[in-house]
């Protein structure tokens, strides 16, 4: 096959270099750093027609007229060459890699693409490098701890689960936070669109290791292109193009397996049994019924209570895990049309049973050059994702939540073998693992996004671009619920078919002029239109009573019970221009403006103005710098401008009348009429979040790319902010929603990379981001410190502030909970006019990542750090498995053995006493000794090992023996190491309700090779 | 060949790009827009039947509006093993009362707008005008009446001093900001006015042709007599119960074969297990579209399984059962009692109550709002508080409910009429309120403790947690309206 594929593109290269000939030159092409030869290098004439290209042996042979004088040498990762042709016939040449350039390229949307040293606004990218091989399924994920500024957090560990992105921290309260995303020019949709399963993030369709760059535009400056679309920041993803040159094929592949980052750890029965009996004899008495009655039912079978068995629930839903990844990819292409090809095959099983993802995906990109004057180019990638989930947080079928809650001493399976449903306690007849195994929760997603663009050089400084791009999701669920048990037990079964259709397509119709005058003036302009419709529907059938547990689908169900359905749509429209300019690569200016419409907004607020302005001075280059050598680039740049958030509901500005219900027509018989009911009422003021930002940053580059980084600091204010104004209840509506709030998020950035040694067989490396952002609400609605009456919203402070009470511990005497009133007092009854207080917020204050690389010949070490400081996270399971036997229907943690039970005992968990309210004491009227306080907010800082890997690049001079271009392998861990305070699952799982019952993240273990032909 | 593709290129820009405006308009499908909504005869249907479905809600009567005053009161309470609902109902917390605040306006809003597009819409007969009118006015009522009674004291019971009720709001708000207002509550005695006011107009404008599913002249008496018992009209409630009772809908269940306690017993069930019960004067329907499975009231009563008796394997949580007062309280031979089953649920054995036991199908059942049974117990009560026999005497009454339950018959006192009435009634949400409009204390249960209880307590009847507490917001919201006291 190979060999088929090469004899191909050898004689397209024929095909295209029969001229007549002079003169023939030879040589080898070798790579700068290893000295080793390097095929597929892609030779050219200057100025005629004549091409050839590398053998595996790095050695070429070329015809020569004599009216060329030049040669061009090109290859994919490394810098391209052009070189005199002297009088010797053999010319060896040396390529430097493309990595170690200076001219590194941030692609800044609409088809535009930089240099980074002429970049005005704030970007960070990260190279596809940085992100093969990682075990996850979307790149976002692989986002985290790799720009600075850019906070990623889970929500769900579930394989191919959706996840948080936040850029340059939280800057709205009931608009949309996630930042935009585009890929290849299309702005796809990103998040979670399912409906009955648990998660699944509409970027895993995109294979990450498809990607070539991923930058994401952190100011005004850089956003305001993407005008109300632009507030959250954009991340534009380019992924990867044919390259002319020979076809290099690669072939890749990694396994592994993933299992618990940690496990929560448990009573076993003979402690949870000692602690139910405890809570009820200091409630009751140990002579009570309620004392004797669990005793007989749970103890009086097994003798004593240490003989009583105990199962563990938690090992029995835990699986490890298998990751398996194939990528195959093939790139080249000749002057004319580039193509690049990539497949991707990638299945992992969670660590919990029931859990998979498995995606298969093609891409393809393609460039072909019709004239001199039209470019046409296209990218599509297709792929099909199956995910098997389970319930999430908080339901009683979430394997990971009840498999930890239910009773130890219930029985898995009965003696016979078959699942045990008599499980006396909260989950009663709710076996997770039967659920888990049998019953059915399952989302396929096919996703295609495709662009194409034409671009047509009207005049040599003047190009037009026509732009179209569609990015089409469909998802179908399907659950089912066994009639032999569960949830299905009641009504004989149930399965429902849910299907969800996203329709987004968009068109940018730009101008593009680029000239230098005198040299020195270099002027790029562009203007253009961008418009975006999306039209989403979703469709679900349900049904109930099977014949039998062998019929799954919805159309076997004897009652249909649900037939709904929704249908929902938004436009986006927006003139934009953008002008830069700079003075002999000195002085750099930069203006934007986009004039923004969105179908979301009332009729008097459609469109908007969002402009943008920066300015940005290499010193650099001053004449007074030349002779400071050790100063490679020196730049500071400032910018200021406005972006806005359009992320509402799509019809929050009308006046609407939905669907409420139906109910019955007649006296006596059983046939519907619907309901209807005013569902909204119109506000047609109602317009975008408007965020303004200032930024400046100063970028260096010292000592020859010895060390490089960038110094920055915003000030990004979100103005208009959408808030729920509360309308009097009376009125039949709750609240409408008002553009009133003003929040500020301000900070530092730091990106910093060094090359600390640099041998011709040694180097080491590191990388290094750290953000700063400090959050804070300035307004909310007219005259009200609180939003709605919660404390965690509250002007002057940070988005989710904490508001509770303060812990005083256990009283040694007795073992009650107490807790500090609002003078600093003891007292066993929480006041909440009085006794609580701001103890902190959710929002960590410093995060960053820290990867250190070390390459030997060829022997690369890279160990990836990632962190986050200073926030609390409420521990919401603690909350439920640190109750000290306040209730005795549920598993516990551990730590409950080291509750209150003696006189005189200093312990942080109160005494067992069922209901948790201790009565009749004093006459006071005690709070529950589990209520809410600080005790269950924990230090959410950490720092973790996120990937380490140990690779290997076979020597060059083994492989040519064997035709192949490189060969690496390599073994990674992923979450392997973690450091923190945080007692609960995972300190990751960062949100504003707690870590409650959440499928755990995973560490993973995989070994990989890739191979080049 | 270079102007053509300019041409194409251009074209497809200008085609893309032109007007603008126009390009950024979208209609919503699932919903329709108010210009349209109200404009023909089928959007007042659709409203009308919307009442039904906020009536139907597990907020109101789907099952809270029934559980909780139940919990609050001292017939039932939460189980040991439990699922973590209405715990601090049952143990009378500060501020864990009937929330019917924000639902019951958003009805009364929608009842608004009945009655004013009943008038303006095209293609409404006459007869169906009246039949709809009527059933926006008795909705409207009873909502009022669900409202004052949870936010008011009893009109004859006013603790000194707190004589409020809630908001009288009669237009429908259709438009921000011009609809809004911000209303003061207005008395007890004002809201019961508008109510009995609706009531009369709505018995002025319906017949009984779609009883009892939905609102029929039975049902508006019915209300109407319920009515003047909590507001002490005597002789109204016996009268108006009366008219109920006369009306031909519903049947007083006790079949002339049903001589035996255990044919008795089975007849009596009847009313609860038939998929429409012949007791009802009106009563919620459900279909299976409409089940609210788990959040339904079956499953918070018991555990049901398709074709087989309850058991701890069925489906639903089984969380509230009868408190040791209440199950001390039936008599023995009450055929009655027969709707309690024995279980254990953890290792405490517990009763639970099959009046709603999923017999129409998984999780769910009609839901009973008016019983005939309540019309003989208020015509009863009444006319002995009356000194009157409109319709029957009170001794009559009494007997006719107790002979049916497998009793002997006792002599005619108040707290016989009232104890018959929390037997009869039990589990359906009326005790709570019976004890309001009595100005009687709670006796929470005094031998098997509710989860997290306070034991052998007695809420006083001037306990500020018996009404209920104006949500926060509202008062933050609106400066007219004055919180109960004590929160």
């Amino acid at each position: 096959m190979k060999k088929l594929l090469q004899s191909l593109f050898v004689f397209m290269f024929i095909a295209v270099s029969a001229m007549a000939q002079n003169r023939t030159i030879t040589g080898t092409v070798t790579g700068k750093g290893d000295g080793q030869p390097i095929p597929g290098v892609s030779v050219k004439l200057v100025g005629a027609q004549g091409a050839a290209v590398t053998g595996a042996d790095g050695q070429y042979t070329i015809k020569v007229t004599p009216d060329v004088k030049t040669l061009l040498f090109s290859s994919i990762g490394y810098a391209a060459k052009t070189v005199s042709i002297g009088g010797s016939n053999v010319l060896n040449i040396t390529l430097d890699d493309d990595s170690k350039l200076l001219e590194e390229v941030v692609v800044t949307g609409f088809g535009l693409r930089q240099a980074k040293k002429d970049v005005t606004g704030s970007t960070s990218t990260i190279s596809g490098k940085d992100i093969e091989n990682m075990p996850v399924q979307s790149v976002d994920r692989a986002m985290q701890g790799k720009l600075a500024g850019v906070q990623v957090t889970s929500t769900s560990g579930i394989p191919g689960a959706a996840i948080n992105v936040r850029i340059r921290g939280i800057g709205s309260i009931n608009a949309g936070n996630s930042p935009l995303y585009v890929v290849d020019g299309v702005q796809v949709n990103s998040g979670d669109f399912t409906s009955s399963t648990t998660s699944a993030n509409a970027l895993s369709a995109l294979n990450p290791d498809d990607i070539e760059s991923l930058t994401v535009l952190k100011d005004a400056s850089a956003a305001a292109i993407y005008g109300a679309s632009g507030a959250n920041g954009v991340v534009i993803i380019t992924t990867k193009r044919g390259k002319n040159g020979k076809t290099q094929i690669n072939v890749s592949s990694y396994i592994g397996y993933n299992d618990f980052i940690s496990k929560p750890k448990l009573l076993n029965s003979p402690q949870w049994i000692q602690l139910s009996l405890e809570a009820y004899a200091n409630r009751y008495g140990a002579t009570s019924t309620q004392y004797t009655s669990f005793y007989n039912t749970y103890v009086t079978p097994f003798g004593s209570i240490d003989n009583v068995p105990t199962y563990d629930w938690l090992d029995a839903v835990s699986q490890k895990g298998r990751t398996q990844n194939y990528d195959v990819n093939a790139r080249g292409g000749n002057e004319k049309t580039q193509f690049y090809l990539g497949g991707n095959y990638s299945t992992q099983k969670g660590q919990v049973i029931g859990t998979d993802f498995s995606r298969g995906s093609i891409k393809v990109n393609l460039d072909h050059k019709a004239t001199d004057r039209l470019d046409f180019s296209t990218s599509m990638n297709l792929s099909t994702i199956t995910q098997n989930t389970t319930s999430g947080a908080g339901a009683f079928a979430n394997i990971s939540r009840t498999a930890q809650l239910q009773s130890p001493n219930n029985a898995i399976y009965n003696p016979d073998g078959s699942y045990n449903t008599n499980l006396p306690g909260a989950y009663d007849s709710y076996n997770v693992l039967q659920i888990a195994s049998i019953n059915l929760q399952k989302a396929t997603t096919n996703q295609f996004t495709g662009s194409g663009f034409a671009k047509y050089k009207i005049f040599n400084d003047l190009n037009f671009r026509s732009s179209y791009g569609v990015d089409y999701l469909e998802i179908v669920e399907n659950t089912f619920n066994d009639p032999r048990f569960g949830d299905g037990r009641s009504v004989n079964g149930s399965a429902s078919a849910g299907n969800t259709r996203n329709t987004n397509f968009q068109t940018d119709q730009t101008l593009n002029y680029t000239k230098t005058f005198a040299g020195v003036h270099n002027l790029n302009v562009i203007v253009g239109f961008n418009y975006r419709s999306e039209v989403r529907t979703y469709s679900l059938a349900a049904s109930q009573g099977f014949p039998s547990y062998q019929f799954t689908q919805v159309s076997s169900g004897s009652t249909p019970t649900t037939t709904t359905g929704s249908y929902t749509t938004f436009r986006t429209a927006g003139y934009f221009a953008k002008a830069d300019y700079n003075y002999n690569s000195k002085y750099y200016l930069s203006g934007t403006v986009r004039y923004d419409g969105s179908s979301r907004f009332g009729n008097e607020h459609t469109f908007g103005w969002f402009p943008a302005g920066a300015v940005s001075y290499r010193i650099s280059q001053e004449d007074f710098m030349k002779d400071v050598s050790f100063i490679s680039d020196l730049k500071l740049r400032a910018s200021y401008g406005t972006t806005g958030n359009q992320a509402i509901g799509n019809f929050d500005s009308r006046a609407l009348y939905a669907k409420s219900g139906d109910y019955v027509t007649s006296g006596t018989g059983s046939t519907l009429g619907s309901g209807l009911a005013p569902s909204n009422l119109a506000n047609p003021l109602l317009a975008w979040e408007r965020a303004t930002t200032l930024d400046v940053a100063l970028e260096f580059n010292l000592f020859k790319d010895r060390i490089s980084g960038t110094i920055g600091y915003y000030n990004k204010v979100n103005s208009n902010l959408l808030l729920d104004q509360p309308l009097p209840l009376t009125s039949g509506f709750s609240t409408i929603r008002q553009n009133v709030g003003k929040m500020r998020n301000r900070g530092f950035e730091f990106e910093l990379s060094t090359l600390n040694i640099k041998t011709d067989n040694f180097s080491w490396r590191t990388d290094a981001n750290i953000a700063l952002n400090r959050n804070k609400i300035l307004a909310l609605l007219d005259g009200q410190t609180l939003l709605g009456g919660n404390f965690g919203i509250a002007v002057d402070r940070p988005i989710n502030s904490v508001y509770t009470y303060t812990s005083a511990g256990v009283n040694p005497a007795d073992g009650r909970a107490m807790w500090y009133d609002g003078n600093g007092n003891i007292t066993y009854t929480q006041n909440p006019s009085t006794d609580r207080s701001y103890i902190g917020d959710l929002n960590p204050k410093y995060t960053g990542g820290l990867t250190n690389t070390i390459n030997y010949k060829g022997i690369s070490l890279s160990a990836f750090f990632q962190f986050s400081y200073g926030n609390l996270v409420l521990n919401q399971d603690k909350f439920f498995f640190e109750r000290a036997g306040s209730t005795v229907d549920r598993n516990q943690y551990v730590s409950n053995l080291d509750r209150w039970t003696t006189p005189g005992q200093f312990t942080g968990i109160p005494k067992p006493y069922f209901g948790g309210t201790v009565l009749n004491i004093g006459g006071i009227n005690h709070s529950s000794s589990y209520a809410t306080s600080d005790r269950f907010y924990e230090d959410g800082s950490y720092i973790r090992l996120k990937t380490i890997s140990l690779g290997y690049d076979l020597p060059k001079q083994w492989l040519s023996s064997l035709k192949l271009r490189s060969v690496r392998v390599y073994a990674q861990g992923l979450n392997l190491w973690t450091i923190t305070k945080y007692q609960g699952v995972d300190p990751e799982f960062v949100n504003a309700s707690g870590d409650f019952g959440q499928y755990p993240q995973f560490k993973n273990y995989t070994v990989g090779i890739n191979v080049g032909f | 060949m270079k102007n053509r593709y300019i041409i194409f290129m251009m074209a497809a820009a200008l085609m893309a790009t032109s007007s603008c405006k126009k390009t950024l308009q979208t209609e919503p499908k699932n919903s329709i827009s108010s210009s349209v909504a109200l404009q023909e005869a089928a959007g007042v249907e659709g409203l009308v039947n919307s009442l039904y479905e906020s009536l139907q809600a597990t907020g109101y009567y789907g099952r809270n509006y029934i559980v909780v005053p139940e919990l609050l009161s001292d017939n039932m309470r939460i189980v040991n093993t439990n699922s973590n609902r209405f715990v601090s109902e049952s143990n009378n917390t500060i501020a864990a009362t009937v929330d019917l605040w924000s639902a019951g306006y958003s009805i009364i809003n929608r009842a608004n707008g009945v009655i004013k597009y009943s008038e303006l819409v095209t293609g409404l007969t006459p007869l169906r005008k009246k039949q709809l009118q009527g059933e926006a006015y008795f909705i409207r009522a009873l909502v009022y009446f669900d409202l004052v009674k949870s936010y008011g004291y009893n009109p004859q019971q006013i603790v000194s001093g707190r004589s409020l009720g809630v908001p009288i709001t009669l237009d429908f708000v259709e438009n921000y900001p011009a609809d809004i207002k911000y209303p003061s509550r207005n008395t007890v005695t004002e809201v019961y006015a508008q109510i009995k006011k609706d009531l009369n107009t709505a018995l002025g404008l319906l017949d009984n042709t779609f009883a009892p599913k939905r609102v029929s002249l039975a049902a508006a008496n019915a209300l109407r007599a319920r009515v003047a018992l909590f507001n002490g009209d005597w002789a109204d409630a016996a009268t108006f119960a009366n008219t109920a009772l006369t009306s031909g809908v519903g049947t007083f269940v006790d079949p002339a074969t049903a001589v035996t306690p255990a044919l008795k017993s089975a007849a009596y069930a009847t009313i609860f297990t038939s998929p429409s019960s012949p007791e009802s004067i009106f009563e919620l329907n459900f279909e299976v579209t409409e089940s609210a499975g788990s959040d339904g009231l079956s499953s918070f009563y018991t555990r049901s399984n398709v074709g087989l008796p309850p058991s701890i394997g069925g489906a639903g949580y089984g969380d509230a059962a009868p408190q040791a007062n209440l199950v001390a309280a039936y008599e023995t031979g009450d055929v009655r009692k027969d709707l309690l089953f024995a279980i254990t649920k953890g290792s405490e054995a517990i009763l639970w109550n099959q009046k709603y036991p999923a017999a129409k199908g998984p999780q769910y059942d009609n839901i009973k709002l008016i019983r005939v049974s309540e019309m003989y117990l208020t015509r009863a009560e009444a006319n002995f508080r009356n000194g009157s026999a409109i319709g029957a005497t009170p001794q009559a009454d009494l007997d006719k409910i107790r002979l049916r339950a497998g009793l002997i018959p006792t002599p005619v006192t108040l707290d016989a009429i009232l104890k018959e009435r929390r037997i009869e009634l039990a589990y359906e949400g009326f005790r709570y309120w019976d004890l309001l409009r009595t100005g009687s204390a709670i006796n929470k249960s005094t031998t098997t403790l509710p989860a997290n209880a306070t034991p052998n307590s007695t809420i006083q009847y001037t306990d500020f947690r018996l009404l209920a507490r104006i949500p926060l917001t509202e008062v933050q919201n609106n400066p007219n309206i004055a919180q109960n006291f004590g929160y």
